[in-house]
């Protein structure tokens, strides 16, 4: 089977028992989990860049870099979402849980929806 | 870099123009309308889009958002006459780089091309990634 790398945008030193990041471009780091057969086979921790006003395509790149193929987001602008389409990184949406675990073990259930274009932020939850 | 001005009074914009021209490997695109704008970014490997207020067929914020489904990678600059507050919340999911005054100047220019550079920098490949003891 396919192994699959899924980052949740963190907070502080991030880790499966860390919480999530509200704001995805100005998260401290993304918690990297690979995943195989329905098993969270290793956890990574990978630290984000400088956030600069416009620079929402830096994470993009950060991310198909790490070899990330999906993201959980709480939030997320139209630019970095059409973003993450364009590299293939596929981006679910739970915009109610803080805590990391809870997301990641939905994710492996096939509990969460990808995100769709009209539930993109405009404003400050952006990017 | 490519960089694609879309106004439709070039006059208000000769000061940034100007700047623009004398910067090496800058070539500039104008386009008076958003759909000709549109048209240069599904032609063109445009980097930046300096983009007015309000075009003959569509306000620039409806332009950008219509320039990031295109092409999410080109950078923006946008002219408004908002407050930086409204400004941020109006256009922050579309990852404008800039605000722009009515009358651009060199100055502008000048932040413009400062902050491409910096995001170009951060744009660079730095993978680095510590793993942790599998916890779950």
């Amino acid at each position: 089977m396919t192994m699959v790398r899924v980052a949740i945008p963190s907070e502080g030193n991030g880790g499966i028992d860390g919480t999530r990041a509200g704001h995805f471009g100005h998260c401290d780091v993304f918690t990297c989990f690979d995943v195989e057969d329905g098993q969270i086979k290793q956890i990574s921790i990978l630290a984000n860049k400088e956030h600069v006003q416009g620079g929402c395509m830096v994470p993009v790149n950060l991310l198909a870099e790490a070899g990330v193929n999906a993201l959980v987001v709480g939030g997320i602008g139209m630019r970095p979402l059409m973003g993450f389409k364009q590299v293939g990184i596929e981006v679910y949406h739970d915009g109610e849980r803080a805590a990391i675990r809870p997301v990641v073990e939905d994710f492996l259930a096939g509990n969460l929806q990808k995100i769709t274009d009209n539930q993109v932020c405009g404003g400050g939850g952006g990017q | 870099m490519i960089v694609l001005i879309t106004v439709k009074d070039f006059s208000r914009f000769a000061a940034l123009v100007a700047k623009l021209r004398r910067a090496p490997d800058i070539e500039l695109v104008p386009a008076a309308t958003g759909a000709a704008g549109l048209t240069a970014l599904k032609t063109k490997r445009i980097d930046l889009v300096i983009v007015d207020e309000q075009l003959d067929d569509m306000d620039g914020i409806t332009f950008i958002n219509q320039v990031v489904k295109v092409n999410p990678l080109v950078n923006t600059a946008l002219v408004s006459g908002l407050t930086a507050d409204e400004f941020h919340e109006a256009t922050e999911g579309l990852g404008v780089l800039m605000q722009l005054p009515s009358h651009p100047r060199e100055t502008d220019a000048e932040a413009l091309l400062t902050v491409l550079e910096k995001i170009g920098a951060l744009m660079q490949p730095v993978t680095q990634a510590r793993s942790e003891a599998l916890n779950s």
